[in-house]
């Protein structure tokens, strides 16, 4: 290799360094930003709840083995929705910063943080990129390999707006801790059960298996309480002969008041769910019947 | 230090010191003689405008003399013809033998200042902006070619504007630049003054230049990396000049060519080694002025080209 040759491989070299950097300060912004939103959006979710967001999330069967693998054994492999939603919003940030700021030359980036290679570096790149090795070409590899020496690729981070976002990273990573020690959730706010109170039509969404909701049947022989109830019945009165108590079995129910004849249906908003929790009853009951 | 930073540095030290020599005859003028010198390291031709007597003449002299280069003036006038320029063959007689024998014009030169350019017709402009185009001349069916370098540097005079032919568009975009000579500032004046009438003899200069140099100095300069966004900033600044509102014709690719070779010019007259955007940026208002014609409603408005482009800077 002639030292033109040597020279120019210097540049080409420096170039490649010089982007190496500029991708390792927008890995480094990216990862802060990434981790605030995360912490942000997983916080939210968690005090404001979303009816989107499911409380928990069951981890792909693709993915359990892999923690068998490392030797965690998990009983539950299942995450909440607010880490999910949180993981998500972080990637996201993450790659769209990554990409954003990779976006403008990082020699450009670079120039803009060490003004005294302004202009040349680029020029430089641009040179070596296109097999520039004639005289003046040289003389400016020179100069710049030279110039950078003087440089650093620190000036590229905004150390304070690092700093600043990190503390907040830490904030939000206390806040988050202490709402989920407390269980700190500002019902009502975010679509959950109304504040006032007031009971609102449950959405039906099919049949639930009653054992998981009222545990394993067991059998039971006997009340263990036992009480004693007695109805006594006797005449008295003027004679008046409707008065004088008589038999069921031989007069039927008697009532003073009037039985109201009713249509049997249903009139509530409410209890047209009832009629088809009935009607499903009614078709399963159908189906095991015929079968 | 490599051999070949010394080189290169020896003849951008020269370059400095021969504007130091002309400086000991022109007093002021410093952004008109950098022009000057962009255009002879360009290796491109110039069209001075000034009114009289602001030392155009004396400054193209001096260049010649702080160069081993020949220099020849031609005072154009409306019955200048182009054979009075170029040459023509005529007959020599020697030893009872009578041949035709081409005697070259005044533009067989290093240096050619061309005087008040639009005196004369248009036929005689032709010649010579041909001859400045192609560096060679035709006469008699035989081609001559001019001596290298060369360079036409053409003046012409703003004012008393009756009984000259404005040379059309088409000729004045073979000019490199146009470079506007200003009154100098009282200071500068007073200089002037003061050197050429106490009596003494204009100032000496030294020849410091040799035509090798300067043609090895041409071929540096296109040498000059630039940077492909200066570039292409370049290119889109003379694009717009076809697309701007208040420009009737705008520049042609030549106008492109001759910004980023002017800005390599200048950066090697600098003693940089790369083009900065500030070179383009200097160059732009002497490369497209005489190559852009505004509208009507700008010269109504009383813009110059050097507004327009100027706004056009900004844009880019």
């Amino acid at each position: 290799m002639t030292t033109d040759d040597a020279v120019a491989d210097r540049m080409r070299r420096a170039v490649r360094q010089i982007r190496r950097e500029g991708y390792k300060v927008a890995v480094v912004y990216a990862v802060v930003d990434a981790a605030l939103v995360a912490l942000l959006a997983s916080l939210l979710v968690q005090v404001v709840p979303v009816p989107v967001v499911p409380e928990t999330v069951g981890l792909p069967d693709a993915v359990v083995p892999l923690f068998d693998r490392v030797g965690v054994t998990l009983t539950d492999p299942r995450v909440t929705g607010a880490s999910v939603t949180g993981l998500t919003a972080g990637l996201l940030v993450f790659v769209l910063e990554v990409i954003l700021r990779t976006r403008r030359p990082l020699v450009e980036q670079f120039e803009a943080a060490n003004p005294e290679v302004r202009e040349a570096l680029r020029t430089a790149r641009d040179a070596v990129e296109d097999g520039l090795q004639n005289r003046i070409a040289l003389s400016l590899y020179a100069d710049v390999l030279d110039s950078l020496q003087e440089t650093s690729s620190v000036g590229l981070v905004d150390l304070r707006r690092v700093t600043v976002t990190l503390l907040v990273v830490l904030a939000l990573s206390l806040a988050t801790v202490q709402v989920a020690v407390l269980d700190l959730s500002l019902s009502g706010l975010g679509g959950g059960p109304d504040a006032t109170g007031t009971d609102r039509p449950v959405e039906y969404t099919g049949l639930q298996d009653g054992d998981e909701i009222l545990g394993e049947p067991t059998d039971v022989s006997a009340g263990e309480e036992e009480l004693e109830a007695g109805i006594t019945t006797g005449g008295s009165g003027s004679g008046n002969a409707s008065d004088v108590p008589r038999a069921y079995d031989t007069g039927g129910f008697v009532t003073s008041d009037d039985v109201a004849s009713q249509q049997a249906g249903f009139t509530a908003e409410e209890q047209l769910e009832d009629a088809e929790l009935i009607r499903e009853y009614n078709l399963r009951i159908r189906e095991e019947t015929d079968e | 230090m490599s051999e070949i930073e010394t080189d290169v540095e020896t003849i951008q030290e020269r370059l400095e010191t021969a504007r130091a020599e002309i400086g000991k005859r022109i007093v002021g003028q410093r952004a008109v003689l950098e022009q000057l010198l962009v255009c002879v390291l360009a290796d491109g031709n110039a069209l001075l405008e000034s009114n009289p007597g602001l030392g155009k003449t004396s400054m193209v002299r001096t260049i010649a003399n702080v160069t081993d280069l020949d220099f020849s003036r031609v005072q154009n006038t409306p019955d200048l013809m182009p054979s009075d320029i170029t040459g023509a063959e005529i007959i020599h007689e020697t030893g009872g033998t009578r041949e035709f024998v081409f005697e070259e014009g005044p533009i067989f030169a290093n240096v050619v200042l061309a005087d008040e350019i639009n005196r004369a017709t248009p036929k005689t402009q032709a010649a010579l902006l041909e001859a400045m185009q192609e560096k060679q001349v035709t006469a008699a069916g035989e081609t001559h070619e001019l001596p290298r370098p060369f360079f036409v540097l053409a003046t012409q005079n703003p004012i008393d504007q009756e009984g000259t032919y404005p040379l059309p568009e088409a000729q004045t975009d073979r000019f490199l630049m146009k470079i506007l000579v200003d009154y100098p500032s009282f200071e500068e004046e007073r200089d002037i003054v003061n050197l050429y009438t106490a009596g003494t003899p204009a100032p000496e200069v030294d020849r410091v230049l040799t035509r090798d140099e300067i043609q090895a100095a041409q071929s540096l300069v296109r040498d000059v990396p630039i940077a492909d966004d200066i570039r292409d900033r370049a290119i889109e600044l003379v694009r717009r000049t076809r697309e701007a509102e208040e420009i009737q014709f705008g520049a042609s690719p030549r106008a492109s060519m001759g910004l980023v070779l002017t800005g390599k010019a200048r950066a090697f007259l600098h003693g940089r080694n790369h083009v900065s955007w500030d070179d383009v940026e200097a160059m732009a208002p002497s490369v497209l002025r005489h190559r852009i014609i505004l509208d009507f409603q700008a010269e109504r408005e009383g813009r110059s080209t050097d507004d327009v482009v100027r706004d056009l800077l900004a844009e880019v």
